[in-house]
């Protein structure tokens, strides 16, 4: 047995490794954002930013790409999850970009997360507004909608094209008699 | 001897994979995980020695 210590001893830090390595990936502040453009529905989950930047680095923001509709309302829900043992108090911003110019605020709320809990937030980016801000789409335009709380900030490039008219193939003519 | 040469280069892949995999987790640990990690890591490989030293190698 005083021999075999040892091993155990060995063995039960080899099992809190692997405990730490799970508990510490589980703990933490996570957020996932869904957007939904037209019928679309998109899932933004904290993995995303993760796989992509484990350490990112400070002077490199990664950055979600997607499209929508001129004139289409693009909806925004935002969660934030609190796996810690403590509430997490925090101001939610969203905000549209232009060029490293902010355009238009979207959203800004202070908002209280319990250990352990989840709060979801809402806001709807309208194109409407956009062009109230003199800003108009020729064709196409980027937009970064920014999502900031503490020291995250999550960048959602949203890819703004005018609808065009469905182009119909002409009918072709029956060939000339002979 | 040959079978030893082959349990060695076993033993060297099995290594290596366990080490590129905790290299891989590790980026994801916060920085009070990779410290507990650190001692964790230095207790086993005390205590493995001991036991070793006790069985007599």
């Amino acid at each position: 047995m005083r021999r075999n210590l040892f091993l155990y001893l060995a063995i039960a830090c080899f099992a809190a490794l692997i405990a730490i390595f799970i508990v510490d990936g589980y703990l933490g502040i996570y957020d996932t954002v869904y957007v939904t453009a037209g019928e679309r529905e998109q899932v933004i989950e904290p993995d995303y930013w993760l796989k992509r930047y484990p350490v990112p680095p400070p002077e490199f923001k990664a950055a979600y790409h997607m499209s929508a509709e001129w004139g289409q309302k693009v909806f925004f829900r935002y969660e934030i999850d609190n796996r810690r043992f403590s509430s997490y108090p925090t101001i939610v911003q969203a905000s549209v970009w232009k060029e490293n110019e902010k355009v238009l605020d979207l959203f800004s709320e202070d908002k209280s997360v319990k250990p352990f809990d989840k709060v979801m937030v809402e806001w709807t980016l309208l194109t409407q507004e956009l062009d109230e801000a003199g800003l108009s789409v020729d064709g196409r335009a980027q937009y970064t909608v920014k999502i900031k709380h503490g020291e995250v900030e999550r960048r959602i490039v949203v890819d703004l094209y005018y609808p065009t008219e469905p182009v119909y193939p002409k009918a072709v003519p029956p060939p000339p008699p002979r | 001897m040959r079978t030893y040469i082959l349990y060695g280069f076993g033993i060297l892949l099995c290594l290596s994979g366990i080490g590129y995999l905790a290299a891989e987790y590790v980026k994801y640990l916060s920085e009070p995980g990779k410290l507990a990690c650190l001692i964790l890591m230095v207790g086993m490989f005390a205590f493995f020695g001991r036991y070793f030293e006790k069985i007599g190698w």
